[in-house]
């Protein structure tokens, strides 16, 4: 327990003195959710939809970047070798960087929310906006493995690269920017094997804005592909050794 | 060092998360919402379901959706609301409107729970086809829409000012089709025109491949037609619907038969043309009691306005009553649409003028009733909504009065549900936001002409209206001395002193007027004026003697006096003529 608080109060330390590689990720989505959602002439109706969807995205930068370009680096530099000689237990090593990152999507989604609440109009009972939080927050699961896949398979260099392209193409395919109904049809299909899109789907449905499928079929769909990237990121770990 | 960093953060964060999860703003309606919710159980109603009457019957809602209609009310754990004496109809849909501004808001307010909408801007279809799914608390009509219209360049729909994506040819109907689709269209509608000098119009065959275009991708194509002939094509072509009917010609045994067999429907639209044709439908229907409450100055002028006739020529009300009642004798599906906010109609109320226009063309008033419900939604595909039957959205409106009687029941409402909750009706302004009256004392005559609120001491008499009396006032101490010359020479003739305000007041929690007079006797009036008065003020006489006495009027005998919106009192000789010197001091409001 104790070696976990250590370990999750090194990496937010090391997260605040690195803060401009981490900035991005908070602040980007903000000012997107600002601007598609609050600014832009008639984004007002709008305001409630993209909270739900631009949720989900604030969460992924932190999940996809601190754990894919994270533990490459860390894997690189022999960092995690060392590591397995140390008499800490391993999962601290992940529980640590998990909170970490549950740190970040929370620091990410709350002036999303601010914004969303106090400038785009958006009121929602006090249970639906603890839910869509908690909603939100979970999302970082399958982000966070997808991460740590990348992070144990590429370089850092490669991570970075491979990072961001893992992270847009999660956004825009997944619906997170702008519903995907106004894609062509056959991004639409493609939308259908991205977690983001599950995500979406079911914030989406939180605030009762039901998307294209049930929550039901949302939520079996996204714990299928949990289940999968569990079974790709232990593999990769296990290569990696 | 670490296992600090770590609880400070998590305590910070936890702090921040949590003050700002509360501090956020929740629906301003909760508190109504959470009074009423969305389960509920009315028995003892004489229900319209859509199609047919049932006397007596009992429907439950849970959470918006209803889910059990019968004889008798089943136990309920929820809200139960006895129902005796009233009617229940679906939310009404209107099939043609024009969904701008404040639109939703305005129409529910009237019990169209529904608009189906011919032409407004695309930017509203995503965020309002994700609330019409939903059964959260709403207290605006859902939208279902056609988003652009297709027309030519310089062709009808472009002489309003906003941007209107035109097609020229065939070729760029499926470009033009697909589009609407990723907009979030829910059905297209076209432009066409066979003959008419005052708009270009597309060709015959870019209408139709936009019509096959649509039906490719599972989509209705209505047609707005401005002829019999133009009809005719479309109707050649395959169009599914017309969103008016057509008023140059009678229509045809040929095309009824035509039209029966290919499943059109119509949406007539008789309030707008009875604009064009210069009719004072809407003017009248701005007047009527059930209504008028409820509509706002703006509202009653729209009303009152008409279509400007050159751009519509050829316009005929008897024409289009007649070819709507043909073709609805021979089966064919007619929609009730009002084309607001066209001139003379307004969103929400005027749907109670095209049921009696309906009624008028000589539909019977269950006709008329499916006209504004199932069949809209049967013909447009709804499946939650036009109906009152399990599974189906709880959206209905309540009347006092039954509809088979006369269909202007449907403007006798006494609630309106939508999503199961209860609408909260907004009366216009005039009747409802006026500020109390600062103080009852409405004379200090020993300060000033001035009264409370704004108010003001003036002469008043038949002068303002070309009559002959005259009037002087002076003030001596506490009184106000009034020397009237009541003349003939208007046929109703006063003088005398009274109180206005140009803003009015709320005087709803006092009950009399009271005042001191002396003067030359004989009998005098008290009128007094509301905001929402059109004609002779209510009034209320008194004799005057030559001894001081005190005067109480109780402002319940003033018929017609809308205590919430007082703007003024006169107290004035006539109408006998003759010289009239009097005091009066003391004027007041009292409980």
């Amino acid at each position: 327990m104790n070696a976990f608080i250590n370990e999750t109060g090194a990496e937010l330390l090391k997260a605040m003195r690195a803060i401009e590689f981490l900035l991005p990720t908070l602040v980007m989505p903000m000012s997107f959710y600002a601007l598609f959602g609050v600014m832009l002439s008639g984004a007002g109706k709008n305001a409630i939809y993209l909270l739900a969807t631009y949720g989900v995205f604030a969460v992924m930068g932190p999940s996809i970047f601190g754990f894919g370009v994270g533990v490459a680096n860390e894997r690189d530099r022999g960092w995690l070798q060392l590591k397995r000689a140390v008499p800490a237990p391993p999962l601290a090593y992940i529980g640590a960087k998990l909170l970490t990152t549950l740190f970040f999507a929370a620091t990410a989604l709350l002036p999303i929310y601010l914004i969303a609440g106090f400038f785009g109009g958006v009121e929602l009972a006090r249970g639906t906006w603890v839910s869509l939080f908690l909603m939100h927050l979970l999302s970082v699961i399958p982000f966070v493995l997808l991460g740590l896949t990348l992070g144990f398979t590429l370089s850092s260099g490669g991570a970075v690269a491979f990072s961001n392209i893992v992270f847009l193409g999660l956004s825009i395919l997944g619906g997170l920017w702008f519903p995907v109904t106004i894609f062509p049809v056959v991004m639409q299909k493609i939308a259908i094997f991205m977690p983001s899109y599950h995500l979406g789907e079911l914030a989406l449905s939180i605030v009762n804005a039901p998307g294209e499928h049930t929550p039901s079929t949302n939520l079996m769909a996204i714990t299928v592909m949990t289940l999968l990237l569990t079974g790709l990121t232990l593999f990769a770990w296990l290569r990696q050794r | 060092m670490l296992n600090r960093i770590f609880w400070i953060s998590f305590a910070v964060l936890t702090l921040v998360a949590t003050s700002v999860l509360v501090s956020l703003p929740t629906p301003k309606q909760s508190a109504h919402e959470i009074k009423n919710g969305n389960s509920f159980l009315i028995n003892n109603v004489t229900l319209f379901d859509g199609n047919s009457f049932h006397g007596k019957t009992s429907i439950t809602v849970d959470n918006g959706v209803i889910t059990g209609i019968g004889k008798s009310g089943a136990n309920h754990s929820a809200t139960i609301i006895d129902g005796a004496g009233k009617t229940v109809i679906p939310g009404i849909i209107d099939a043609h409107t024009h969904s701008y501004g404040s639109a939703l808001q305005e129409a529910i307010n009237f019990g169209v729970t529904t608009h189906l909408d011919m032409f407004t801007a695309a930017s509203l279809l995503t965020g309002e086809k994700a609330s019409r799914d939903s059964t959260a608390y709403k207290s605006q009509t859902d939208l279902f829409s056609s988003g652009m219209l297709a027309t030519a360049p310089g062709g009808h729909g472009t002489q309003f000012g906003v941007p209107v994506e035109t097609l020229a040819n065939p070729e760029h109907a499926a470009d033009w089709v697909s589009k609407r689709i990723t907009e979030g269209s829910d059905y297209i509608k076209l432009v066409y025109f066979k003959e008419n000098s005052h708009f270009d119009s597309i060709s015959r065959a870019t209408a139709a491949a936009l019509i096959k275009e649509a039906h490719k991708h599972g989509l209705l194509a209505l047609a707005h037609i401005s002829s019999f002939a133009g009809a005719q094509d479309m109707l050649d072509e395959g169009i599914d619907g017309l969103v008016h009917t057509f008023e140059d010609k009678a229509v045809t045994p040929e095309f009824l038969e035509q039209a029966k067999q290919q499943g059109l429907f119509v949406i007539p639209t008789l309030s707008v043309i009875a604009s064009a044709n210069k009719s004072s439908l809407g003017a009248k229907l701005a007047e009527d009691p059930d209504l008028s409450p409820y509509l706002t100055e703006r509202q009653k002028q729209a009303l009152a306005s008409t279509l400007d006739n050159h751009q519509a020529p050829g316009v005929g009300y008897k024409l289009a009553l007649e070819n709507t009642k043909a073709m609805h004798d021979y089966g064919i599906p007619i929609l009730a649409g009002t084309d607001a906010p066209n001139p003379g109609t307004v969103y929400g109320a005027s749907i109670h003028q095209e049921l009696s226009s309906l009624v008028e063309a000589g539909f019977n008033p269950i006709d008329a009733l499916r006209a504004s419900t199932s069949v809209s939604a049967d013909a447009f595909k709804l499946k939650d909504r036009g109906h009152i039957a399990v599974g189906k959205r709880a959206d209905f409106v309540v009347l006092n009065k039954d509809p088979r009687e006369s269909i202007k029941a449907t403007r006798s409402i006494h609630q309106i549900f939508k999503n199961g909750y209860v609408v909260k009706r907004v009366k216009s302004d005039n009747a409802r936001a006026n500020k109390l009256i600062d103080s009852p004392e409405l004379s200090q005559f020993n300060n000033g002409l001035d009264g409370p609120s704004g108010f003001a001491w003036s002469a008043t008499d038949d002068s303002m209206s070309n009559g002959n009396s005259s009037t002087q006032i002076e003030r001596q101490g506490d009184n106000l001395k009034i020397t009237a010359k009541v003349e003939s020479g208007f046929m109703f003739p006063w003088a005398g002193a009274g109180v206005f305000s140009p803003l009015a007041v709320d005087i709803s929690e006092f009950t009399k007027i009271e005042f001191s007079i002396m003067g030359t006797p004989g009998i005098y009036r008290a009128m007094v004026f509301s905001s929402d008065q059109t004609d002779v003020p209510p009034m209320q006489t008194f004799t005057v003697q030559q001894t001081e006495q005190t005067v109480q009027l109780a402002l319940s005998e003033f018929t017609g006096l809308s205590t919430k919106a007082f703007t003024g009192l006169a107290i004035v000789a006539g109408p006998e003529p003759g010289e009239f010197v009097y005091k009066l001091k003391n004027v007041k409001l009292v409980d």
